[in-house]
């Protein structure tokens, strides 16, 4: 069927989603607020989000060959699922410009700081469209190639990290000092956690009845590789470093040497480059799905230029505000919790009771 | 090919070239580049001395016997100012390309400079993107000019140079190198205190000569290399030292290693403590007299008891002098103590109970012959 | 029965459109027999002894007019022949090497297929060597490539399916499959787009093989080439379409997916763990051969931090006096390097050695004497260009070719955030397409376990299903 996707897939799907940003900032934000002992709410967070994949996996599964968009006029009716969907649209742009800026001042930093923004961006916005308008079939298989090659390469990087750091570093696992952090670090992962809603453009079929399950524990696997990320990173900087530095993992990185390669950062990031362009990828996808749904008379490709054209100038617009980062991430919190948990939420609870209406 | 794809071909073709053009802003061939192998800042009379040691690659096919400074393989420059971005600008002024740092092997730092500025240097390197982040920062005693000159003249590079001979050191047990980024976390701890390896000439070449003590943000002591065994048997994970050890008109000399090293804190009464226990493997490896040695199990623990002693000694003044002399803790005892008592350490002033705290060192040595040496027995008439 | 009239006007029309018809006419009781054919497409003794000797023996002592019918069962001994009836084909017949025998007193005339083209010895592989496989390669005659297939599969649901492609060539095409075993859409799709073909003329299955791509704008084959007639088995059985085109010794084959493009028979033939290193090596090579020169480009010019700093140092000296910059050096090296490959493709026998020795010692040498590369340059250039030959199947190392010089560009300008970029372009590309619905990075994407363990180690006793994703009608391929 076209559109559909496999139950590996959807792992795939879901890691490089959550995993792309997270990876380079989640350190810092651990380490501020439940200091060395992450691992307990990163655990517990990834234990409810796994709870909000089967919630929207379910819902998936209850109208097979269905996207969002069409099962959402079922339930809710015509005008309300062409609000969500424009709710939907509107937020996946805002994520893509959060992202695209992310991406921008990443790449500047640590690869191109001579390069203009503007140029960084033109590759890349290219590369998304492109991407973006093979469908979700196709961007499945990517990330199913790209998935493996940057989980391995993570887990080798930790691994090589967790070898040269220092124990002391990390240790002890557990301090009671720590544990009135964890509601303001839980806080913290919310984002990080958020992307699960871009399950909601891809069609389910008879062979995804596992997919709840396999959500499930594609979220508890991703809680164990943030932990492994913060751990291993905590492990080489220390505690007081990481707080201080934006992009910890990535500097973490760079003080590892590995055997004949003497810099791992660059090893990681042509990998790790590899998984921010799957991030973006998908997220100018699902707007895109989106978008084609409300504007179903346009021609798909006149709607990936439209999105394309959209994001640039937003994100230039966007370069020449002051700590434009600290007010997406403000917004980007609020906006996770409403498409992650209230929406998918509602229309789960919506469905279940259409259904026994309809039974009864 | 549809007229609207064939516009959007054109549009993506035209926007891409104007975009490639001012693409290549990153792009330096390395040869186009100084590469920096080394750096030494001092500090005289109120001004910074900034030093950089430079790979000479169009100048390294020389022939033999030529000794003019365009053949060597290494040049180093410097300049001065008030600050250290002055003394940097300067130093660029001189160069024929743009410094590349990536090549960095070792930061050296002179006493002077590292009494005042240790800090600010450590900072500067966690946030300029251009440094090697596995550099090695070390002390010198030496005068960085007589330094630089002495080893290029002989073309060896200072940096290098002083970078593997401290890896072969940590290498082989003898010394112990402490990472850039654990300097930096210990700076931005509450409590700070640690060693940084010092290097000076000794028959003019590059050679560690002890250990700098540095204590909050500034440099306060030197413990000489000849008096680190106990250093490294504390900090190190397999050092390894010969002694000589007097017993019954034989002067026996023993390879020793740490098999095992234990630091158990432990909190009573607002009391800090420490229990250190050593577990050594020793080696007999040969007297200074004839054999036979008769080396029977009386002898054997005779000489471990001598050995057990010089070793609990030394280990002991170790201690003491991190706490009564320096009265810093450079040995990282604070490490142990927070990984135990993690609440009562935040709510302590560690700088003030260190010095009080009590230490018990128990030291245990097994001594056995090497495998291929039996001294127990007759050798024939 | 034909009127005299009508039988002399048709005969006339054939001989005046000069189309070098040779004509032999064998009267006989009232009535005549006109032979036609060309003789250069004639077995020529063949015709002598089988048709026309026995039509004059007959026809000198026959009483009573011959007919078609009569000349087919009881005069002439040809094996394939049979009778027509429609005037308009003649033309048609003897254009294709028929000879056509009309008749005075009939209506219908016979076709007698005693064709000889002049063709060329069974060849030996020159595409697709092997050490130990069977050597015996199809060749440009039709017939002579379908001896070769029949004799290794002798299955009677093997379908041999001809048309006519090219409306002045007419040249046959041969879409060959075991029924029960391929896929019947893709079987279907195939037919439909031979059968949609609006062409005068296909000379070779290059040709027919654009008629049958995806796209016409389409980089990657999803469409093998064949040359060896154990290859054409192998891929019978294992639920593929065969198509041979008259004309051509190249035959086609579908579906294909990327990592077939990397199997060699060798690796059936061979012990399975060699076969095994073998692929993986082909793997290595096809990322060498892409990559190398645009990561020298990207740790020369923008990211020297990766290297070790002696390495660094040693690369600066190797570079010091070239004057070109990393991403000139490696863009002019390809293209000598291309240049070399088509030269090498061109040169009369006699002077190859020559072009060799002057592509070694001119441009490798005295480059480097002259300070125009660098030496760690030639050897990735070099080396590139050894990794390009590693794979089976040529035509697809071709797009890769190409793009890398576009990577190189991409390099050039942005590092490896350039490279990345159009690595995840060509991927996106490859991810997209299929060759007759089944996807082209199968088994890797979608990924199959039983599939991917496979394209790397196969062995017929231990993998006795055939590819899951060609869906074909029998699965396995034994009992067991």
């Amino acid at each position: 069927m076209a559109n559909s996707i496999t139950n590996r897939q959807i792992f795939f799907l879901l890691v490089m989603t959550l995993t792309t940003y997270t990876t380079i900032f989640l350190p810092k934000a651990m380490a501020e607020t439940a200091g060395r002992s992450s691992m307990v709410p990163i655990m517990c967070s990834s234990v409810i989000f796994g709870v909000v994949s089967v919630i929207i996996t379910k819902l998936n599964n209850t109208f097979p060959g269905k996207v969002f968009f069409d099962y959402s006029q079922e339930i809710a009716g015509r005008f309300f699922s062409y609000l969500i969907a424009s709710y939907f649209m509107l937020y996946f742009i805002f994520v893509g410009v959060f992202l695209k800026l992310t991406f921008v001042n990443l790449m500047t930093s640590n690869f191109l700081p001579r390069t203009p923004r503007y140029e960084i961006l033109l590759f890349g916005i290219l590369l998304f469209a492109y991407a973006a308008n093979k469908g979700v079939t196709n961007i499945a298989r990517m990330f199913e190639i790209y998935g493996i090659l940057f989980v391995l390469v993570t887990v080798v990087t930790c691994v090589f990290m967790l070898t040269e750091g220092t124990k002391f570093n990390v240790l002890p696992f557990f301090a009671p000092s720590d544990i009135e952090g964890y509601t303001e670090a839980m806080k913290e992962l919310i984002v990080p956690f958020g992307g699960i809603e871009v399950l909601l453009i891809v069609p389910f079929t008879e062979k995804n009845k596992e997919a709840p399950k396999i959500a499930f524990l594609t979220l508890l696997f991703i809680g164990l590789f943030y932990v492994l990320i913060v751990e291993s990173t905590i492990m080489i900087l220390g505690i007081n470093n990481t707080i201080l530095l934006n992009d910890a993992f990535i500097e973490a990185i760079k003080i590892t040497e590995a055997p004949v390669i003497e810099r791992l950062d660059i090893l990681y990031l042509t990998f790790g480059l590899s998984s921010l362009f799957c991030g973006m990828i998908i997220v100018f996808t699902a707007a895109l799905e989106f978008a084609c749904r409300i504007f179903s008379r346009v021609k798909r490709h006149i709607v990936v230029v439209a999105i394309g054209v959209i994001l640039y100038i937003l994100c230039l617009l966007a370069l020449n505000i002051k700590d434009i980062e600290k007010l997406l991430e403000f917004f980007s919190f609020y906006l996770v919790i409403i498409s992650s948990f209230l929406i998918p939420a509602a229309a789960f609870i919506l469905a279940k009771v259409k259904k026994r209406t309809n039974i009864s | 090919m549809k007229k609207s794809g064939k516009i959007f071909l054109i549009l993506v073709f035209t926007l891409c070239i104007p975009a490639f053009a001012a693409a290549c802003a990153d792009s330096k061939d390395i040869h186009e580049q100084s590469i920096l192998m080394s750096i030494c800042l001092d500090k005289k009379d109120d001004e910074i001395y900034y030093y950089a040691e430079i790979a000479n690659i169009t100048g390294s096919n020389k022939d033999e016997g030529k000794s003019s400074s365009a053949d060597r393989k290494y040049i180093f420059y410097y300049s001065h100012g008030k600050t250290i971005h002055e003394a940097r600008r300067k130093l660029y002024m001189q160069l024929e390309r743009r410094a590349y740092y990536g090549a960095i092997r070792t930061l050296i730092l002179t006493e002077n400079f590292a009494k005042e500025h240790l800090v600010e240097y450590l900072y500067r390197l966690r946030t300029d993107e251009l440094y090697r982040k596995k550099t090695m920062i070390v002390i010198t005693t030496v005068d960085p000019e007589k330094l630089f000159k002495i080893n290029n003249e002989n073309d060896i590079s200072v940096g290098f140079s002083i970078e593997e001979m401290l890896e072969t050191l940590d290498e082989e047990g003898q010394s112990f190198t402490r990472t850039t980024s654990r300097m930096l976390e210990n700076l931005s701890s509450s409590y700070t205190g640690f060693l940084i390896p010092c290097i000076g000439l000794r028959n003019n070449k590059n050679s560690l000569v002890g250990y700098s003590v540095v204590n909050g943000t500034t440099i306060n002591g030197f413990i000489p290399v000849e008096d680190s065994k106990a250093l490294v048997f504390l900090k190190t994970d397999k050092p390894r030292f010969f002694y000589t050890v007097p017993y019954k008109g034989n002067e026996f000399t023993i390879e020793t290693s740490l098999k095992k090293r234990k630091i158990e804190p432990s909190y009573e009464d607002g009391n800090v403590s420490f229990d250190l226990k050593f577990d050594f493997e020793a080696k007999l490896l040969y007297g200074d007299k004839k054999t036979p040695y008769n080396f029977d199990d009386i002898s054997n623990e005779g000489v471990t008891k001598i050995l057990t002693e010089i070793l609990k000694n030394e280990i002991k003044d170790a201690v003491l002098e991190a706490q009564k002399h320096f009265k810093c803790d450079y040995l990282q005892f604070d490490d142990e103590f927070r990984v135990k008592f993690p609440e009562e350490f935040e709510s302590m002033d560690w700088q003030n109970e260190f010095p009080e705290a009590s230490v018990n060192i128990d030291v245990k040595v097994v001594l056995s012959g090497s495998w291929m040496m039996d001294f127990e027995t007759d050798v024939r008439k | 029965m034909l009127k005299r009239s009508d039988f002399e006007k048709i005969a006339d029309s054939i001989k005046s459109k000069n189309l070098d018809i040779t004509e032999r006419s064998i009267p006989f009781h009232h009535g005549m027999v006109k032979l036609f054919y060309i003789m250069q497409l004639m077995d020529r003794a063949a015709l002598v002894e089988s048709v026309v000797k026995p039509l004059i023996l007959h026809c000198s002592s026959a009483q009573e007019p011959i007919n078609a019918q009569m000349t087919i069962d009881t005069i002439i001994f040809a094996d394939d022949c049979r009778l027509e009836s429609d005037i308009s084909k003649i033309e048609e017949y003897i254009l294709s090497g028929m000879a056509v025998a009309l008749f005075s007193t009939d209506e219908e005339y016979i076709v007698i297929n005693i064709k000889k083209i002049e063709h060329r010895m069974i060849p030996t592989p020159q595409l697709t060597y092997t050490i130990r496989g069977p050597q015996d390669c199809f060749t440009e005659n039709i017939d002579v490539n379908l001896s070769l297939i029949r004799y290794r599969l002798k299955d009677k649901n093997i379908q041999i399916k001809k048309s006519e492609v090219g409306v002045r060539s007419k040249t046959i095409v041969a879409v060959i499959y075991i029924e029960d075993i391929a896929n019947k859409t893709v079987v279907t799709e195939i037919q439909k787009r031979i059968e949609s073909i609006d062409v005068d003329g296909i000379g070779e299955s290059g040709e027919l093989q654009s008629f049958l791509l995806n796209s016409k704008m389409q980089l990657f084959p999803n469409i093998g080439l064949i040359e060896r007639s154990d290859m054409a088995f192998h891929s019978l059985i294992e639920g593929k379409v065969l198509v041979l085109v008259d004309g051509s010794g190249i035959a086609l084959l579908a579906p294909k997916t990327f990592s077939e493009f990397f199997y060699s028979c060798d690796d059936r033939y061979d012990n399975k763990f060699f076969g095994l290193f073998m692929r993986l090596i082909r793997y290595a090579a096809i990322i060498f051969a892409f990559t190398v020169s645009s990561i020298y480009v990207a740790i020369t010019s923008f990211h020297t931090d990766i290297l070790p700093s002696d390495y660094a140092i040693s690369l600066a000296e190797m570079r010091v006096n070239v004057p070109f910059n990393a991403l000139m050096g490696a863009l002019t090296i390809e293209f000598i390097s291309e240049l070399l490959r088509e030269a090498l493709l061109r040169v009369p026998k006699q002077i190859g050695p020559a072009v060799g020795i002057v592509g070694a010692i001119v441009i490798g040498q005295a480059a480097i004497a002259a300070e125009i590369f660098s030496p760690l340059l030639l050897i990735i250039a070099s080396t590139s260009l050894l990794a390009s030959f590693a794979i089976p199947d040529y035509t697809l190392i071709n797009p890769f070719r190409i793009l890398k010089f576009i990577l190189l560009l991409f390099t050039g300008m942005l590092g490896f955030y350039g490279f990345t970029l159009f690595l995840t372009f060509i991927l996106a590309q490859l991810v997209s397409l299929n060759s007759f619905g089944v996807p082209y990075l199968a088994p890797w994407a979608p990924f199959n376990f039983y599939d991917f363990k496979r394209s790397l180690i196969y062995s017929l006793t231990m993998d006795p299903k055939r590819p899951q994703y060609l869906s074909t009608k029998d699965r396995t391929r034994t009992k067991r």
